[in-house]
């Protein structure tokens, strides 16, 4: 009669005990795989190689062409990876409907808000460091802002009624636009932030900490999402907790190991034939060079995190795909998963997040949540896309646009220099032309 | 003795290996994207190999042969699909019961409202080439559409109280039945679209559009979920995005690459022996020609001006097995690819928003062009979540199941209670064979 304990000596069972023991290390590293997306260091492949049928995607060049072809966009750059692959480049049209020159992919953008996204990476960097949490209070970082007013309409004489915040907006508040900051225009709060020149970029970021402190709040912190100031605020805290100018920061930890190098807060002078210039069209529907919108070739003395960068999309497809890839390319880790996991996440209250889905301003759309400095389309079929849930994605004022699917794991940057609705009608356009091509 | 203790060693490891495999699972977004399983082609395949019980199908067989049996309808063809493969083909009964012909698997059926899901598929077609999004305005490609009025009710002379429409209705609002539109209600909205023949498919669709474009809606866009005849305004917007006639284009793009060889807006003079004739209980409850129906006692065999895009097609049950394949093998069939994979995905996945959905009946929600079953316990029906399906008037109906890999399509020609009754005996009959 054998003895529990002998049976393992036995053979048979041994050696399947061994296939369980390599089973489960092949499942474990199999796993792994599972879990993290194919790593892409972005070379170029065949689309067929990763599941993009070659013939759908004609479309989307096509499709972007006739954008160019019909007068709505001067020129338009447009990067597709997947897989960790670069699947689609493309340049049509051109920097500037004056010089005629080509756009090509080395052409330079404003990338305006897609500078915010930058910004988020940054600060979680910091949080990865243990500088902050989302629960913590803004003033525990910024003093400035312990008491804080909040506008609350007009008294009959025409004098601004305020009260004091009920609390300090935290900071999850401010990553996530529901702090109730304004970002200035024809409203109330806005216009005090205009009249008091609060973004200067001749100024210091701490020039613009100490007006914000004496302007009152759109709302009371935490009630409404609202698009905002509040990533020029996190650029600051970037300064503050890491000791280092912003851009200094930004150049040295997230574009040098990216390799992001045309990518800065100025165009050096020397690469200005490179730069895109910013097009409108006038009520004829002639393109014509947009006023005021020069491309800066110093660094500015005060560098805006909400706003402020200047970037190619062979740069910014290498910040998309250490986002896809987990928080690392090419050997150098930014970030890790679960701090992505968070950024893309939906990280809105309720009440802010009832707001932001049924709401009107910029940003707000049925089916979408806000991460950590992302728009996360929570529901795609509410939102009426054809983007996946889970996807994060955002835009600059310029028309620049982009969008990560980790389910899909894709992304796509798109680059033009426009003002007015055709920027909205290319990216929609962009959105049913690349996944009607995505095949398996 | 020895073989129970080796039973005991194996199971913590394999409990380990289970545990290791559910945390290997998906990452914490929720994968939406359809699960891949291998592209059908609907060649034959016995049922044990595909998941089926054969006995258990026997069922389905002798359910539908007592269906005609039992004088409730005249004759039924049915299919069955499951992981790609046809595993069930039956016909019983008659196409007519005054000349007997037998039916069979190649008889032809007006399906009505199962042309609703390909009008939607052309949609979706012309939605890939960029030519229309979900949250755009009708009116931008409907300009006839830009001012439309809404029936509120009447004023106390009777005439109509009407209120301008707040905006204009949205693709995705007309695309899933909330625009507003009506039908065949016998309120005051749809006794005028009778009155003014809206949908004569022998009048061209602009017709259709410039006779709406004088009536008014009967709520407000995006406010209820009303059936409606929405779908012949999308075959009507195929026809203009795409600038070839309607019935060319669902042709030319669906039905030959698709091999859909007897689908189509009439039957052909020559294959008229072949169409099975709608049906009704007369006042002594026996099966008789239903002589008010087209495909009655007459047939269309000739296209005809204004195909509707509602529910104008002929079709048969291996031609409309080979359209839901498609969808179930996420867009492709046979080497021909109408749609992406996402795209089938948008359309089996409810596009209701709250206000119009909380209109719907209890568990079922609405896609593009298709209904879909969020909640199948509420709906208190057999197949899971996800399946999403449509039926016709005349009886014909189909479901495509893409949890399980499978898809049923049943045709008869029928008008009355036995539509219900055999198309949900279906349900149960299908789901108790599948044991794998």
């Amino acid at each position: 009669m054998r003895r529990v304990e002998t049976f393992w000596f036995d053979l048979p069972v041994m050696m399947t005990r061994a296939l369980l023991i390599v089973g489960l290390a092949v499942l474990l590293s199999v796993s792994a795989l599972a879990q993290e997306p194919v790593v892409g260091e972005l070379s170029l492949v065949d689309p067929a190689a990763v599941g993009l049928s070659p013939e759908r995607l004609e479309r989307l060049g096509a499709g972007m062409q006739r954008m160019v072809d019909e007068g709505k966009v001067a020129g338009v750059v447009t990067m597709l990876t997947r897989d960790g692959h670069l699947a689609f480049v493309d340049a049509a049209g051109v920097q500037d409907v004056e010089t005629g020159t080509p756009m090509s992919v080395d052409t330079i953008f404003q990338i305006y808000s897609m500078t915010k996204p930058v910004t988020g990476v940054a600060m979680m960097m910091l949080y990865e460091e243990g500088k902050w949490r989302l629960n913590d209070p803004v003033s525990k970082y910024i003093p400035e802002f312990e008491h804080l007013q909040v506008y609350v309409g007009e008294s009959p004489d025409g004098s601004r009624m305020l009260e004091p915040a009920n609390r300090s907006m935290t900071l999850r508040e401010l990553m996530t636009h529901s702090g109730g900051f304004d970002y200035g225009g024809d409203d109330p709060v806005g216009r005090l932030y205009d009249a008091n020149n609060v973004r200067d970029e001749d100024e210091t970021l701490q020039s613009m900490i100490e007006k914000l402190s004496r302007l009152p709040l759109r709302s009371q912190p935490g009630t409404d999402f609202y698009y905002s100031i509040s990533v020029d605020v996190q650029g600051y805290l970037v300064e503050k907790l890491s000791g280092q100018p912003f851009d200094e920061f930004l150049l040295t930890r997230i574009f040098e190991p990216l390799g992001m190098d045309d990518t800065a807060f100025f165009v050096p002078a020397g690469e200005l034939d490179r730069a895109a210039q910013v097009h409108r069209r006038t009520a004829s529907g002639q393109l014509v060079l947009a006023e005021n919108r020069d491309v800066r070739t110093l660094p500015p003395t005060a560098a805006f995190g909400g706003h402020g960068l200047y970037s190619t999309a062979g740069d910014y497809v290498r910040f998309t795909q250490m986002l896809l890839n987990g928080g690392h390319l090419d050997g150098h880790r930014l970030l890790s998963p679960r701090s992505v996991e968070m950024m893309r996440t939906n990280q809105l209250l309720e009440e802010p997040l009832q707001t932001m889905q049924f709401g009107s301003g910029v940003g707000t759309g049925r089916g979408r949540g806000f991460g950590l400095d992302f728009s996360i389309v929570m529901d795609a079929a509410a939102a009426g896309d054809p983007l996946a849930d889970g996807s994060f994605w955002w835009y600059g004022a310029a028309g620049t646009w982009f969008w990560i699917d980790p389910v899909s794991n894709l992304a796509f940057i798109g680059m033009i220099q426009n003002l007015g609705p055709t920027s909205g009608e290319i990216r929609g356009l962009s959105h049913n032309l690349v996944y009607q091509a995505l095949v398996h | 003795m020895d073989r129970a203790l080796t039973h005991g060693c194996h199971f913590p490891s394999l409990v380990m290996l289970a545990v290791l495999a559910a945390g290997a699972g998906p990452s914490l977004v929720e994968p939406v994207v359809a699960q891949e399983f291998a592209s059908g082609d609907l060649s034959p395949a016995n049922p044990a190999a595909v998941g089926l019980s054969s006995e258990r199908l026997r069922r389905l067989d002798v359910g539908m042969q007592r269906m005609v049996d039992d004088g409730k309808v005249a004759g039924v063809v049915t299919m069955l699909a499951r992981n790609g493969h046809l595993a069930f083909v039956d016909a019983a009964g008659v196409q007519d019961v005054e000349t007997g012909t037998p039916m069979s698997p190649d008889s032809i059926f007006l399906i009505y409202s199962m042309t609703k899901p390909v009008t939607g598929v052309a949609m979706m077609m012309l939605y890939e080439e960029g030519k229309w999004r979900l949250n755009d305005p009708v009116s931008k490609y409907i300009p006839e559409f830009a001012n439309l009025e809404v029936h509120m009710g009447e004023h106390v002379d009777g005439s109509p109280a009407l209120e301008a429409a707040s905006r204009s209705m949205t693709m995705r609002e007309l695309m899933t039945h909330a625009a507003g539109l009506d039908y065949f209600s016998d309120g005051p909205v749809g006794r005028q679209y009778r009155q003014r023949d809206v949908l004569n498919p022998d009048t061209p669709l602009q017709t259709m559009i410039d006779k709406l474009a004088a009536l008014p809606l009967r709520s407000q866009p995006g406010t209820s979920y009303y059936y409606s005849i929405a779908v012949d305004v999308q075959g009507y917007l195929v026809e203009k995005l795409s600038g070839q006639p309607f019935d060319e284009f669902l042709l030319m793009r669906i039905f030959e690459p698709l091999g859909m060889v007897d689908t189509g807006f009439f039957v052909p003079a020559g294959e008229i022996d072949r169409a099975a004739r709608v049906h009704r209980l007369d006042a002594s409850g026996q099966l008789s020609l239903d002589d008010a129906s087209e495909g009655g006692r007459k047939v269309r065999t000739l296209p005809p001006a204004g195909p509707s895009g509602g529910a104008g097609l002929y079709s048969t049950a291996g031609d409309y097995l080979r359209f839901t394949q498609m969808l179930l093998n996420g867009g492709e069939f046979d080497g021909q690819r109408l749609l992406s994979p996402r795209t089938v995905e948008m359309m089996r996945t409810n596009h209701q928003l709250e206000e119009p959905l909380s209109t719907m009946t209890a568990g079922r929600g609405w896609g593009l062009d298709f209904a879909v079953v969020l909640d199948a316990a509420a709906a208190g029906e057999p197949y899971p979540d996800g399946t999403y399906f449509w039926s016709g008037a005349a009886g014909t109906w189909f479901w495509i199941d893409p949890v399980s890999d499978l898809t049923f399509v049943g045709m008869i020609q029928h008008r009355g209670d036995s539509r219900r009754e055999i198309q949900g005996l279906s349900r149960n009959l299908v789901y108790q064979a599948l044991i794998h």
